[in-house]
């Protein structure tokens, strides 16, 4: 996901370049599209060698604010983003800035006073929204930047910033992208899903302060409309049950029935359900306990590439040496992993 | 419409899994090729032509997958929302079975 800016590969672009079906400005273009990706990626990997070695110096860079800002712009049912700046979200009139702006602030809060980070990248910085996106939208997205909500349909969903998980869940991937970096194809697509779920049942849990025996592991419960409640659907994605028939997009429950090519919302299942698994073997909070582990294992170290296995022997190695600390956790991640046949 | 005038087109994936193995939501629509602008055709023509099967890139984005008929066979690609023109994502419609 930090290669937002790269999506077609190098050897795509070199094969365009040379396709004689394609018009000579065509075949240009693409030419100077690899010429200039490769510039792009030296530079990118240059930043990248700086900021860890910067890191290594003092690995405690200063912060842009010591809270982020959190600002919130209105797309006015277009696409163009960001769309125009509210001054006041709060007292703008507009339920869905007021929504977006004080669930948004909530999660910073979450992020700081459970794990004690500033932000989606640990340093302050501003948590942007776009709200009202496009006509009827049925989505929410994290675009590399920024979080981005439409209104829903008002049949099948509801806006989208009535969720919190639905807010936690893009304000995740922000995190994710600052710290364990995971590509969104393949196993890391999955994991990548998964730990915005995980983050987001878990905000929506410390919001509501429930323990484990007190909450549901519904993902989406708060953004179905109308029409999918009339068909008696419950959710989008069910962590205890990810094969749930009353989601509307059950998901695979163990890892052998993950393909490589799987979509990421679908092979999310099994890990979503080791989460729950663990903190159900934990019991109390999900964030104080299980929680706590999964924050350590994403910001141990990069890994775009990251496989389901290495993730979750990531988790057991934390957990073990936290045992102490969280008793009976180390057993709960492992017996929750081997469930998933991980 | 006549079969080689139209795009069939499929809206998968979203924070809310489109299209998905098992999921029940579906968001399906076609479009007259002679309903495009030139610009939008030429951008449609060019992701054809390319034959090219993108990943997406932004986390919850939606991609498109948009089949044509070539004479007897048909030829599909996906490519991330970012790169589909506006009158082609708008002629789908989400339905919840």
């Amino acid at each position: 996901m930090s290669c937002t800016c790269f999506f077609i590969p190098k050897d795509i672009l070199e094969k365009l370049a040379k396709d004689p079906d394609l018009s000579k400005e065509l075949r240009k273009a693409f030419q100077h599209s690899n010429q200039i990706s490769v510039e792009l990626r030296k530079m990118r990997t240059g930043a990248l060698s700086l900021t860890k070695k910067a890191r290594m110096v003092a690995p405690f860079p200063e912060a842009l604010a010591s809270f982020p800002s959190v600002t919130i712009f209105d797309c006015k049912h277009l696409q163009t983003l960001p769309g125009i700046p509210l001054s006041n979200p709060v007292q703008s009139g507009d339920s869905s800035a007021l929504r977006a702006f004080k669930k948004t602030t909530a999660v910073a809060n979450f992020f700081q006073k459970v794990f004690g980070r500033n932000s989606i990248d640990g340093a302050g910085m501003t948590m942007m929204s776009s709200i009202h996106f496009g006509v009827n939208h049925n989505n929410a997205i994290w675009n590399g930047s920024q979080m981005i909500y439409g209104d829903g349909d008002n049949q099948i969903f509801i806006d989208f910033t009535n969720g919190s998980d639905v807010i936690s869940h893009e304000l995740t991937h922000g995190f994710t992208q600052h710290t364990l970096q995971l590509g969104y194809t393949g196993e890391a697509g999955g994991l990548n899903e998964s730990i915005s779920d995980c983050f987001g049942a878990m905000f929506r849990q410390w919001e509501a302060n429930q323990d484990i025996n007190h909450t549901d592991w519904l993902i989406g419960h708060d953004i179905l409309g109308p029409v999918a409640r009339a068909k008696d659907y419950t959710c989008l994605r069910n962590m205890a049950n990810p094969s749930d028939p009353h989601c509307i997009a059950p998901q695979p429950m163990k890892y052998s029935q993950i393909t490589p090519n799987m979509k990421p919302h679908y092979s999310s299942g099994p890990p979503n359900h080791a989460f729950y698994l663990a903190c159900k073997l934990v019991g109390g909070k999900s964030w104080e306990k299980v929680g706590k582990i999964w924050y350590l294992a994403i910001t141990d170290g990069a890994n775009p590439r990251m496989k389901m296995k290495e993730f979750a022997d990531r988790t057991r190695n934390l957990a073990s040496q936290n045992d102490t600390a969280i008793p009976g956790v180390a057993v709960a991640v492992d017996k929750a992993w081997k469930h998933v046949e991980l | 419409m006549e079969d080689l005038d139209l795009l069939k087109v499929e809206r998968i994936g979203g924070f809310c899994g489109f299209g998905l193995p098992g999921s029940h939501l579906r968001s399906k629509g076609e479009i007259s090729i002679s309903e495009l602008s030139p610009e939008d055709l030429g951008v449609i023509d060019k992701l054809f032509r390319g034959n090219l099967h993108f990943a997406s890139s932004k986390a919850d984005a939606f991609f498109y997958r948009i089949t044509r008929k070539i004479g007897d066979s048909e030829q599909t690609i996906e490519a991330p929302e970012e790169l589909i023109p506006l009158s082609v994502q708008c002629c789908v419609k989400d339905i919840l079975e």
